[in-house]
């Protein structure tokens, strides 16, 4: 009923011309354009050290909210061990390091003997 | 004479249709010209079918063509493709009211700001605004302004069924428009324009097609046409 009113309300307005709202437009548009872009610098400052600060305060907050649903599970009687579950990840994290590191030096043995191959055939005339 | 069609941003409510029927009826009045700058080539296709290039866009004047049917005349500025220089369109529209009685220039929805500043050149040039709307609130929103000084005469189409009391109820609020224009000292009327089954067939045989709309859309048509073609 309240949406029908303010509807009503809208066509009871006085007639909107097309011509003036496209030059309010067209001004509005024009304005910013007009002006040197030097205030931008220290606004963006401002907004990246706001930033950090709500995004470290957001973190803070997190971190207390899984503290206490740690808290909870553990009455409940789970056994939660977070920190064991992290080492974990650490040590798979660090065998695919360590298989990814032999895998780059076995293709950089290959690529030595391709280029020494090639040196050879050059220096026979090939 | 110019009168340019206007929807708003609200695509789909028969500018083109009431464009081609309005001038179709005009024409065994007055010399009449079509300008088609709508990027579909809408009115190109309902009384050319497929008409072959060049087009508004590219060349304003070589563009025109002649129909005849069914024992009337109406010149079209054939287009395709959305207008680059609207500057070169509106100075040919400006000579060729010199040569038309009746200039109907069919302006598609201008969707975005970039459609409004490229088609006002256009809008500028009407004596008459045709307002196409539908009765439903997104297109009454999009579509009900003034122009300036313009005259101002809304077509209330059914481009498909809708309710008669909801037909009603956006007559009356077109009617109070129309009232509160006129209280601004400019000068507007509104026509219904009714569902017709016959009109969604419109194409190159369009001519043959407006033989078989109902008495109901004929007058509707005539009484939007005598409305565009009376002097203020």
């Amino acid at each position: 009923m309240s949406s029908l009113l303010r509807r009503k309300e809208v066509y009871d307005a006085p007639p909107r011309d097309f011509l003036e709202e496209h030059e309010r437009i067209a001004k509005q548009v024009s304005k910013p354009s007009g002006q040197v872009s030097q205030p931008l610098q220290p606004q963006q400052t401002a907004y990246t050290t706001l930033h950090v600060q709500a995004l470290s305060q957001k973190q803070g907050e997190l971190l207390t909210r899984f503290e206490a649903l740690l808290q909870v599970l553990r009455e409940l009687g789970f056994d939660v061990k977070p920190l064991e579950v992290l080492r974990e990840y650490v040590k798979r994290l660090d065998e695919e390091e360590k298989r990814l590191l032999t895998e780059i030096e076995s293709r950089q043995k290959t690529l030595e003997l391709v280029r020494r191959a090639k040196e050879t055939l050059k220096n026979f005339g090939a | 004479m110019i009168v340019a069609t206007f929807s708003g941003s609200k695509g789909g409510t028969g500018k083109t249709t009431l464009a081609v029927s309005v001038s179709v009826v005009v024409s065994a009045l007055v010399s009449t010209l079509l300008v088609d700058a709508s990027a579909e080539g809408g009115a190109t296709a309902y009384l050319l079918g497929d008409a072959p290039p060049p087009y508004l866009r590219e060349d304003p004047e070589r563009s025109l063509r002649r129909v005849e049917a069914e024992g009337l005349r109406v010149f079209v500025a054939v287009n395709r493709g959305a207008l680059t220089n609207v500057e070169a369109v509106a100075r040919a529209v400006e000579g060729w009211a010199a040569r038309f009685e009746f200039l109907m220039l069919d302006i598609p929805a201008l969707t975005d700001v970039d459609a409004v500043e490229r088609y006002m050149p256009l809008l500028r040039l009407a004596d008459t605004v045709l307002v196409v709307t539908e009765p439903n609130p997104a297109s009454i929103e999009a579509s009900l302004y003034t122009f300036g000084g313009k005259r101002v005469v809304v077509a209330l189409n059914s481009p498909r069924p809708y309710p008669k009391t909801i037909v009603d109820h956006y007559a009356r609020v077109i009617s109070g428009f129309c009232r509160r224009t006129l209280e601004k000292g400019i000068t507007a009327d509104y026509v219904l324009i009714p569902y017709d089954p016959a009109v969604s067939r419109l194409g190159p045989s369009t001519f043959k097609v407006l033989n078989y709309t109902s008495e109901q859309f004929d007058s509707a048509v005539m009484r939007l046409a005598s409305l565009l073609l009376r002097k203020k």
